[in-house]
């Protein structure tokens, strides 16, 4: 179980999928300019990334390596009708408030290439696990950049006004890319405390 | 005893100008242009260019105290806080100035590594996110010989410089002698072309920057604007509207010659130079904002060390001993014997080839960084604890 | 002639004022492997403007019928993912029989290459923007060929950044990422306005 934690939170941190391993900046970047883009965001690649991981460790290693490509596209394309409809039981906008954002995480790096070089290769479980954890990586980073935008260019939170907008331009690309880069490079400083202090723990013990 | 060898980098010619002469040059520049804004908004000018130095040195400090640094004693922090104001109305809201320098300082300067290894020009990125940001209040101006109040909101009347009649293809209501003069409403330090001018000649002379740099943008400029008008006037005319509006001289003197991002060889500065002012012109004619100067010069900054290179490359041709005729006859000439030699041709191996998407980490820390998760050495590590 | 120009403004438009990169952040996955793997950028772009180019052609009439929808939203990507599909398959199929030595170059990055964010946000983009053929297909050549502009600038800049001292913290992700944000600032004056999703 503890293993189980770690690996969970090694997805989550020190693996995250947006801020170490680089997948899914632009869906971030342009679309997740709030927290209800971030919900629909995050609902999205939950709906398609663990159906797709768990093809791809059930059926996908059997079909042949050039066009199982094709099938985690359908598969992601089919997934993306319950994520829409999950979406408008919170509220019937967010879906399309985030443009064409959710729709492209069909064809993003994680259902496609994850699945063909990585899912395959593992078990059922490990499978459907491994697709968890990466969801929650992903969504708390849509998560903590979505609030943090909405609330600097409109001084609200999930539509709901807090105070007055600091700063208009929190929800341009622009903005979305260099806020990711100072998330990723607060990341790698929590990273490198975590692994200083290990290792002084470590001389110690020694 | 160990004797003690000094290791320093290229190149090791000393001369009596460093960095901080230089920037103490491009500050006495920029003394008679404050002295202008003073003359024609009041004290606020001044006080502006002062909450620009401040800022940008204690965001400097707290920039090089979070990466652990000892800061490097130069000018160079305070040289952005006075060029951000200069660029910017004299009524704009405080808050404006020191978001500039924020963004200046802890996007531009701090991640590349501080002064010498920022890729863009601080106070052109500075300038350009609270232009995008507040669009409502970086591009209306106050008049002139009118003073702006130091605090609280002001009450001078407020008017669209020449450069927004441009962009809409009318004629500024400003004659050209007004533009000179610094009198028609403008950014605080760019409107007063005689005085700019004069504090460009100023660098020149005192070498803190090169003249091919200014010169190789300006001309090429002119000449673009008098040939593709954008109002229905004389070409004389257009060429003094479009120079003497949207901070472009000024853009010219103090901000395309910032050292560390423009070319380092003269031939390169030439290339920038004429590059920049194309850029320049298409960002001012069918670019989104009023002032596309900043936009185009951070654009511009990405191809510095191209021109660099080509440069390099260009001198390394000409210096060479031997002709390129002579060398492109041997180059043929080798490439000829090996077609005619015969070739053993090894046996295919498929090899798998690299898919995008799950790239390795991308960091290249100079430690490794990363936690290990494997179950194998959890129970050493439970064991070492204990 | 005025469809001439039509189908170059728009991929005039495409390529410089809404780059695909810059503006709408689509791709970003492709564009960092390409900056290290540069020999394949033509490539690449080529096979992203073919393959956009007849995607377009194939799915424009099904588009029509189908943004009356209440659900476009979703059913228009769907519909574009199948006739990615279709595409990828007969191309496979195409470069096996008959070029089968380009196919062991090329076959095992195709299906990466064809189902990426960067081709669907090629045919999406103009779809929700309801262009018609012509500026469909220059605007998707367009974006191709700004994703390779894109590529070639930001690929630059990140040998660049190996000369600067970037602090550890910063050093990979990071500093990539606020690089392409520098230069999208850039872009962003060019543009003036956010751009409709």
């Amino acid at each position: 179980m503890k293993a189980e934690l770690k690996e969970c939170l090694g997805y989550i941190f020190f693996k995250n999928p947006v801020l170490v391993l680089g997948l899914v900046l632009g869906h971030l970047a342009a679309g997740d300019i709030n927290l209800q883009n971030a919900a629909a965001l995050s609902v999205t690649f939950l709906f398609i990334t663990v159906p797709v991981m768990l093809f791809a460790a059930t059926v996908g290693k059997k079909i042949p390596s050039g066009f199982n490509v094709v099938f985690y596209a359908l598969v992601s394309a089919a997934m993306l009708f319950p994520a829409y409809y999950i979406c408008k039981s919170f509220s019937a906008t967010i879906f399309d408030s985030a443009g064409i954002y959710p729709a492209l995480l069909a064809v993003s790096t994680v259902p496609i290439v994850y699945s063909s070089k990585i899912a395959e290769k593992q078990g059922v479980a490990k499978a459907l696990f491994g697709g968890v954890c990466i969801t929650l990586g992903f969504a708390l980073t849509a998560a903590v950049l979505g609030a943090a935008r909405e609330f600097l260019s409109s001084g609200s939170l999930w539509g709901f006004k807090i105070t007055e907008a600091a700063y208009p331009a929190a929800n341009l690309p622009f903005w979305g890319f260099i806020l990711l880069g100072f998330m990723a490079a607060i990341l790698n400083w929590v990273k490198d405390i975590i692994r200083k202090s290990g290792e002084k723990s470590e001389e110690e013990s020694a | 005893m160990k004797e003690k060898l000094m290791f320093q980098n290229a190149p090791h010619v000393r001369q009596s100008e460093s960095v901080v002469t230089m920037m103490t040059d491009v500050i006495f520049a920029l003394l008679p242009i404050y002295f202008m804004a003073f003359f024609y908004h009041g004290a606020r000018s001044l006080v502006l260019g002062l909450v620009g130095i401040i800022s940008c040195s204690v965001l400097s400090l707290l920039g090089s105290f979070f990466l652990r640094e000892k800061p490097v004693p130069d000018l160079t922090p305070i040289i952005t806080g006075l060029i951000i104001p200069l660029l910017l109305p004299a009524d704009i809201p405080y808050y404006t100035v020191v978001s500039a320098c924020a963004v200046a300082i802890f996007v531009v300067k701090v991640p590349f590594g501080g002064t010498g290894s920022n890729l863009f020009n601080p106070a052109a990125v500075g300038f350009a996110s609270v232009a995008i940001c507040w669009p409502e209040l970086v591009f209306r101006y106050p008049v002139t010989m009118q003073a702006v109040e130091v605090f609280g909101k002001s009450t001078v009347k407020i008017a669209q410089s020449p450069a927004y009649s441009l962009s809409l293809g009318a004629v500024p209501d400003y004659n050209i002698l007004d533009m000179l003069l610094g009198t028609a409403p403008g950014p605080m330090g760019a409107t007063n072309i005689l005085v700019v001018v004069a504090c460009g000649i100023f660098l020149i002379v005192k070498k803190a920057v090169n003249w091919i740099t200014p010169v190789s943008f300006l001309l090429p400029y002119s000449a673009l604007c008098m040939i593709f008008p954008r109002i229905s006037v004389s070409p004389l005319e257009s060429l003094c509207y479009e120079l003497f509006s949207g901070a472009i001289i000024f853009g010219a003197f103090f901000m395309l010659t910032e050292p560390v991002t423009s070319p380092k060889r003269d031939f390169g500065k030439l290339m920038a130079g004429i590059s920049a002012a194309v850029v320049v012109f298409l960002f001012r004619y069918y670019g989104g904002f009023e002032m596309g100067f900043a936009s185009a010069l951070i654009l511009m900054n990405v191809f510095s060390p191209i021109f660099d290179a080509i440069c390099e490359s260009v001198l390394h041709v000409i210096r060479h001993k031997e002709s390129i005729s002579d060398s492109l006859k041997a180059e043929m000439k080798r490439k000829k014997e090996e077609k005619e030699k015969p070739v053993v041709r090894p046996v295919k191996k498929v090899e798998e080839t690299e898919a995008p998407g799950i790239p390795e980490e991308t960091e290249v820390p100079e430690e490794p960084v990363e936690i290990d998760l494997s179950e194998e050495k959890e129970e050493e590590k439970e064991a070492a604890q204990l | 002639m005025s469809y001439f120009l039509q189908f170059l403004s728009m991929m005039l438009t495409a390529l410089f004022i809404e780059n695909i990169i810059f503006t709408r952040a689509l791709g970003t996955s492709w564009l960092f492997y390409l900056t290290k793997h540069p020999k394949e950028i033509f490539k690449y772009t080529l096979v992203l403007s073919g393959i956009t180019t007849v995607s377009g052609l194939i799915g424009y009439p099904l588009r029509g019928v189908l943004h009356s929808h209440e659900m476009s939203h979703v059913i228009v990507p769907v519909m574009y993912i199948a006739v990615l599909a279709l595409v990828y398959s007969v191309t496979y199929f195409l470069l096996k029989k008959f070029l089968p030595e380009k196919f062991e170059k090329i076959g095992q990055n195709l299906g990466t290459a064809v189902f990426n964010c960067a081709a669907l946000g090629t045919l999406l983009v103009p779809a929700s923007a309801r262009l018609d053929l012509i500026s469909t297909i220059g605007y998707g050549i367009g974006m191709s060929l700004g994703f390779g502009l894109a590529v070639i600038i930001v690929g630059y800049g990140l040998t660049r950044l190996e000369y600067c001292r970037v602090p550890k913290i910063f050093r990979g992700v990071p500093i990539a990422l606020i690089y392409l944000g520098l230069l999208s600032l850039a872009f962003y004056g060019l543009v003036g306005h956010q751009l409709p999703t």
